[in-house]
């Protein structure tokens, strides 16, 4: 195996995982749980109309709700979701594992090491995620931006000591545009497909599952052999980060009515948001 | 920045063509910045309690937030129309309650953050304002949307914050709950996360 300098256990994994989401959609389907049309895959989540549409309702007879129809007022939102029962039970399973111990980890990492370091080793890992940046923004053909991210890249890299700093944000004004794979595919109008909870990681759905694929090609963590190293810097990465935002999760999970439908809604919509811009 | 500017430019176009409109913009604009700095004042004072400091708050945004059109946007008119008036009353009061502690809750997170305004968008009778709160490196980007209520001036009645829109996000936990259940399950699990703050 040595001579093969690729991970192949992280792409089979993807592959298996793919392919058992895929099978038990079909099966679920054919059990006439939610028979759909097979071209369901690419109708958004949100039957209701973008915001744009806000623009042409009249206020002469002013009937709250069809001048808020933005909303999607008329009809309850029609949401495309044939593994709701797996995506339930994964995430009381995500919300068992974070309060007993990802939450204790996270907090006591917070308590040792101080916020800006914390705050520098995650801008060194999103600094080393560049090539994930640059090949979606070419794809999705934006070029300024891709040259923009190599710009920073290189500033962040050389004078910003490994990405530790951000001299190319708070010197120069270059701004970040992230892009991934599952955007890249929304960008070309693909649907969500359908809300996926998956293990560890949380909320996601078919699209942003199938672009992990690619993704996995231009993460640096696909390229060490050693798969022990791999997942201590992919678990470290997801530690440090979620020590960053503790409270604010702590908040959004105490405020929601329905743990499950808040966490797959508000992913959608914040997917939807970063695929339009 | 060659992106902004040329937002910029579009504005300057606008606010030649259709003083009006810009009018609206720029009234709903003044307005937020002010609160928001008036709110920021109050959690900034260090002589103030917590419990002061809230209704302090309240009192100075309170009068530009139409809570009460927000509880009936996330049931929607369907929904709406499965209550009876006691039922649509309660429902109303343990929505507001709920909103107004979450928002207050929220508000102590951000005292001493950097807030970057940015031009309003006019969409049809509504005014869009998006505001940056710098924070951690990573900006928020919050979108508060104002209509005109007639008589009551300029009111806020949703607020989106990184995309995730408030009114939406309860509107599909709500409608979750009614798709099986009755007006009366929604009220009693309002009451019951109520009660679980309030201790």
């Amino acid at each position: 195996m040595s001579c093969i300098r690729f991970n192949i256990h992280k792409l089979s994994l993807w592959i298996s995982i793919v392919a058992l989401v895929l099978l038990s959609t079909a099966v679920s389907a054919q059990e006439g749980i939610q028979p759909r049309p097979a071209d369901s895959l690419s109708e958004p989540v949100f039957a209701a109309a973008p915001a744009e549409s806000a623009d042409d309702d009249g206020f002469s007879e002013f009937d709250e709700f069809d001048a808020f129809d933005e909303f999607g007022m008329s009809q309850a939102p029609v949401v495309f979701d044939p593994l709701s029962g797996y995506n339930r039970f994964m995430t009381i399973v995500n919300d068992h594992f974070y309060v007993l111990l990802f939450r204790p980890l996270a907090a006591l990492y917070r308590f040792v090491v101080w916020e800006p370091v914390r705050l520098a080793v995650d801008r060194a890992f999103t600094n080393a995620a560049y090539p994930e940046r640059l090949v979606n923004n070419l794809l999705q053909l934006k070029f300024r931006r891709a040259w923009v991210e190599t710009g920073r890249f290189f500033v962040n890299t050389t004078m910003g000591v490994g990405g530790l700093f951000d001299p190319a944000q708070n010197r120069m004004g270059m701004d970040a545009y992230p892009e991934d794979f599952g955007q890249t595919l929304g960008h070309y109008g693909a649907g969500n497909g359908f809300p996926l909870v998956l293990p560890v990681i949380g909320p996601s759905n078919l699209r942003d599952l199938i672009g992990f694929g690619p993704d996995m090609f231009l993460d640096y963590t696909t390229y060490i052999e050693d798969w022990k190293t791999a997942a201590a810097l992919g678990a470290g990465k997801r530690l440090n980060l979620m020590s960053l935002y503790i409270d604010e999760y702590d908040a959004l999970r105490k405020e929601a009515i329905d743990l499950y439908v808040f966490q797959r809604d508000a992913y959608e919509m914040r997917r939807q948001k970063l695929i339009e811009e | 920045m060659k992106k902004r500017c040329g937002f910029l430019m579009i504005c300057g176009l606008l606010l030649l063509v259709v003083p009006a409109l810009a009018d609206d913009v720029n009234v709903v604009e003044t307005l937020l910045k002010d609160k928001t700095e008036a709110v920021l004042t109050i959690l900034r004072a260090k002589d103030l309690g917590e419990e002061t400091k809230k209704d302090r708050i309240m009192e100075m945004i309170g009068p530009i937030i139409d809570f009460e059109l927000m509880a009936k946007l996330t049931l929607g008119k369907t929904n709406w129309g499965r209550m009876d008036e006691k039922e649509q009353a309660e429902f109303v009061d343990l929505f507001v309650t709920r909103l107004k502690r979450s928002y207050l809750d929220k508000s102590t997170f951000y005292d001493d953050e950097k807030i970057v305004y940015k031009p309003g968008v006019q969409r049809g009778n509504k005014v869009h304002v998006p505001v940056e709160i710098i924070s951690k490196d990573k900006p928020i980007e919050l979108m508060y949307k104002f209509y005109e209520a007639a008589g009551r001036g300029w009111m806020a009645y949703d607020v989106e914050i990184n995309g995730v829109s408030l009114i939406r996000s309860y509107q599909s936990q709500f409608s979750e709950i009614l798709k099986n259940g009755t007006p009366a399950d929604l009220l009693a699990n309002l009451r019951q996360s109520a009660d679980a703050a309030a201790e």
